[in-house]
């Protein structure tokens, strides 16, 4: 085993100076703003425990977002991008030619993509001693929850690592990667959703980290089992990884299969005027499925297949933001990749209005996020309406559960079908913005919390302002609760506004990056984030 | 002198393509080899079989007396490939991507930096060493792939296309680069589409056409081939068309014309001794400034090689190829 080649590996991502600023930042923050919170908190010295309690919650939850976000994005981000980056550029070969063997540029590239999202986890336990102190974990919790979370680490670089041995693109391999996260993540292995609505991510994570993984005998067990069974399956994934490695290695282009049907119109989706694609957009279609994701080729019936998988399981995770990461991901990486190996330059050497181009590009994202429709819809009667029934205390039931439960379901999917637009729209701004992957898919993060946050106030800011007109006792927590009192209706409706105002506002920013850049062959350019304030501002 | 490189009946297919059809060469050490052969030849896949990237289906394949399927382990260390396309760390510096590649063929850090200059300065990147590998021209990355293979110091170069896509200038430093490579005793395979530029290069070239070998030889023997006839550049004083006419009847001349200012005439096949022409000349009354033999271009050897392989695979039934001349 060459672990020189390791070392290399360490010091060559060490370089990327972004990773010394978020080890640095995220600390700097959390420490701020506990010492904030605690400072000038009201309760401090009338109630020095309500105080603590706010702190030690505020803490956890910064904290372990973070570590999940590490943990659940990071990782698999940087380990889907090593070997399918190499092929991409061509240097595997050269690497290879060195003498040093597929399982040393496994162990390698998994050795330095696990240590660098490890640093960043480990980098918070101080911080998380803090809880210790304020009563709300235990040193024992926090310790298991950071055994957990390097173990969640290891089978995530190795899920990685597999999906890029088997990919020729960076694009396909994280698609790949966040797909088998999400599996995964439905087997209930390692989050009891079930916890997460009544305690937030944090301590809920915590807990289940350490008590009860399965059930809630198993305590300490749990821990044990989780970790041990992720690092069983790491290992798996690794030979794998390593044998996938070895039959792709040397292999120097993916297989290029552009179907007749890649150019052929769908006539169910042809029938919507707004899904109609013109003869430019099948070409635009048929190079985009060429060259991007690879997510579109799933037949609408197998994500059913999958949901209803998922639903029926004991540990039924939360699907939507699943659905909704595969939307985003599938129009930045199919967008980005297009753009990236030149496909999209056939179109702009045609004589095509700009207008009649971003619209092609558009429409056929927007088709390709039409395959997750139905189950978004199944989902949403199955999952997001039901769990709007719960009745709320001081609120009457103005509708017989039956209509409600209709009426919740067909709400979801109309919400569901708005979300989709809006993450599309999403993702053809932040690719129009933003061209390298790992950043693409963190600003598109950016920019969906941006989203709700946005769309939160709004319907917050004017169900209330309709609940004091009609003194209805509208509730700020509409997006738990349908029922059908006038100031939730409005909420809902102000909501589907936002949504829509956003779609257009973000479609008209993708526009004009399309026309004034795209087109005259700029490259795609890291932004300052003064650039992407002044977006964001923009588009709010 | 032994063979640094010996391939042996190697065949490779790619589903219905045929890549490769028991392709034979040998290549002594300290030669400068071209492989030429039109686009879809099979040049590239050669080279990836002798570089351990690719598995032929039937053959053996050898460098330096080591085979290069069952054993590429020992060959890696032998040999410094480089690709057609030059695969780059974009965001590493030159001189840190080279000390990456001399830390991953194990050279002793103490000798590292001083290897790393050496190649710097052979490949002229001087000015570059402390750049971005993302902001160098495509000239200074071929240069940059080129000091990549010679990192650790290996006996035989398989260079595929190094000089394509580059300037005329950047061009000639690189093939001055190989030329004293070649000086040094390395072997090296180097394929190219600018065949002129392999003829001061190269002390030997392989042909191939469709998987098949066409010819293996010096390039002088390749152009002997390639000629059918002498071709003679005629200028003198009087009327040329008056000289063409009377050169025309001559018994041994196969044809005759005017070119620009001079007379070109081609000799029928087996004439070897043209002084016939100058004493037929200036006993007819036209004053001889100069008779020249018309050069034969690797170009023309090339085409003339590549096209009669053509035509013997389009003729029923198939004819068989030439068998190597090993010159």
């Amino acid at each position: 085993m060459r672990l020189p080649l390791a070392r290399l590996e360490l010091t060559r991502t060490g370089r990327n100076k972004n990773m010394y600023r978020l080890r640095l930042a995220v600390p700097a923050f959390c420490a701020a703003l506990l010492w904030l919170t605690w400072e000038f908190g009201t309760s401090r010295r009338t109630d020095p425990e309500a105080s603590a309690a706010f702190c030690n919650n505020l803490i956890t939850n910064a904290v372990y977002a973070f570590q999940l976000f590490v943990a659940f994005l990071y990782t698999p981000l940087l380990a889907s991008e090593t070997i399918a980056k190499e092929k991409q550029e061509r240097t595997l070969p050269l690497l290879l030619m060195t003498g040093a063997r597929e399982a040393d540029v496994i162990v390698a590239k998994g050795l330095s993509v696990f240590l660098q999202a490890e640093i960043l986890i480990f980098g918070c336990l101080p911080l998380q001693t803090f809880n210790t102190f304020f009563g709300g974990l235990t040193l024992e919790m926090v310790l298991g929850q950071q055994i957990v979370l390097a173990a969640v680490c290891v089978l995530l670089t190795s899920l990685g690592l597999l999906c890029s041995a088997v990919s020729f693109r960076p694009m396909d391999a994280l698609t790949l990667t966040l797909g088998g996260e999400a599996l995964w993540l439905a087997t209930g292995a390692l989050l009891d959703a079930t916890t997460l609505g009544t305690l937030g991510w944090g301590p809920a994570f915590a807990l289940s980290a350490v008590n009860a993984t399965y059930e809630p005998s198993f305590s300490w067990s749990g821990l044990s089992v989780v970790t041990f069974s992720s690092l069983v399956l790491a290992i798996s994934l690794c030979a794998c990884a390593l044998y996938a490695l070895r039959r792709t290695a040397h292999v120097r282009e993916p297989r290029r299969v552009t179907r007749r049907r890649d150019f052929a119109s769908m006539k169910t989706l042809d029938r919507f005027p707004w899904l109609r694609q013109d003869p430019i957009g099948r070409l635009y279609a048929a190079n985009v499925s060429t060259g991007g994701g690879i997510i579109h080729r799933w037949p609408w019936w197998i994500c059913v297949l999958v949901v209803s998988c998922v639903l029926a399981s004991p540990w039924p995770v939360p699907l939507w933001p699943v659905i909704v990461l595969l939307i985003i991901y599938d129009v930045s990486s199919s967008l980005s990749s297009t753009h990236e190996d030149g496909s999209m330059e056939l179109l702009f050497v045609t004589s095509i209005s700009e207008k009649g181009l971003v619209r092609a590009i558009y429409r056929t994202h927007l088709r390709r996020a039409c395959v997750f429709l139905p189950s978004l819809f199944l989902a949403s009667f199955v999952v997001v309406g039901p769990g709007r029934m719960q009745p709320m205390a001081g609120l009457p039931e103005v509708l017989p559960w039956g209509i409600r439960y209709a009426a919740n379901g067909v709400i979801a999917s109309v919400e569901a079908w708005l979300e989709a637009i809006a993450y599309v729209s999403l993702g053809c701004l932040c690719v129009s913005q933003y061209g390298h992957i790992a950043r693409q898919a963190l600003y598109a993060l950016g920019w969906l919390f941006g989203l709700h946050v946005l769309a939160g106030l709004a319907s917050v800011v004017m169900s209330a302002l309709v609940a004091i007109a009609i003194e209805s006792g509208a509730r700020t927590d509409i997006f738990n609760s349908y029922l059908f009192t006038p100031g939730n209706v409005v909420a809902k409706i102000s909501y589907f506004f936002v949504l829509v105002m956003m779609s257009r506002n973000w479609y008209a920013i993708f526009q004009r990056a399309v026309e004034k850049r795209w087109r005259v062959g700029e490259p795609l350019a890291e932004r300052s984030m003064s650039r992407l304030r002044a977006l964001f501002l923009e588009s709010a | 002198m032994a063979n640094a490189i010996s391939i042996a009946n190697l065949s490779k297919r790619y589903g219905q393509t045929q890549a490769l059809s028991g392709l034979s060469l040998e290549v002594s050490a300290g030669d400068v080899c071209g492989l030429l052969g039109p686009n879809g030849a099979g040049k590239t896949t050669t080279m990836r079989i002798l570089a351990t990237l690719l598995r032929p289906d039937i053959g053996i394949a050898s460098v330096l007396g080591h085979n290069v399927v069952s054993n590429p382990a020992a060959v890696r260390p032998l040999i410094g490939y480089m690709p057609d396309s030059s695969g780059a760390y974009r965001d590493m510096e030159v001189a840190e991507y080279l000390e990456f590649f001399a830390a991953a063929y194990d050279i002793p850090e103490a000798q590292r930096a001083r290897i790393v200059d050496d190649c710097i300065a052979l490949t002229g990147l001087m000015e570059k060493r402390d750049a971005l590998i993302d902001g160098l021209s495509r000239g200074m990355q071929q240069r940059l792939g080129l000091a990549r293979c010679l990192i650790h110091d290996p006996q035989v170069l398989i260079l595929d296309e190094p000089a394509s896509g580059l300037d005329p200038r950047a061009r000639i430093e690189v093939l001055e680069v190989l030329r004293t490579l070649g000086q040094m005793g390395k072997t090296v395979l180097i394929s190219s589409h600018i065949l002129s530029e392999l003829r001061h290069l190269c002390n030997t070239i392989c042909i191939i056409d469709r998987g098949r070998l066409l010819y293996f030889g010096t390039i002088d023997e390749a152009l002997k081939q390639a000629r059918t006839a002498h071709r003679l550049e005629i200028r003198l004083t009087g009327r040329p068309d008056a000289a063409r006419d009377m050169l025309a009847g001559l018994d041994g001349v196969r044809k005759a014309e005017v070119l620009d200012s001079h007379v070109s005439i081609e000799l029928h096949d087996g004439i070897e001794d043209f002084s016939f022409v100058a004493s037929r000349l200036v006993e007819a009354g036209f004053g001889v400034l100069t008779i020249k033999e018309e050069e034969i271009l690797l170009e023309d050897a090339f085409l003339r090689l590549t096209d009669d392989a053509q035509q013997a695979t389009h003729m029923p039934p198939p004819v068989p190829s030439a068998p190597p001349d090993r010159g």
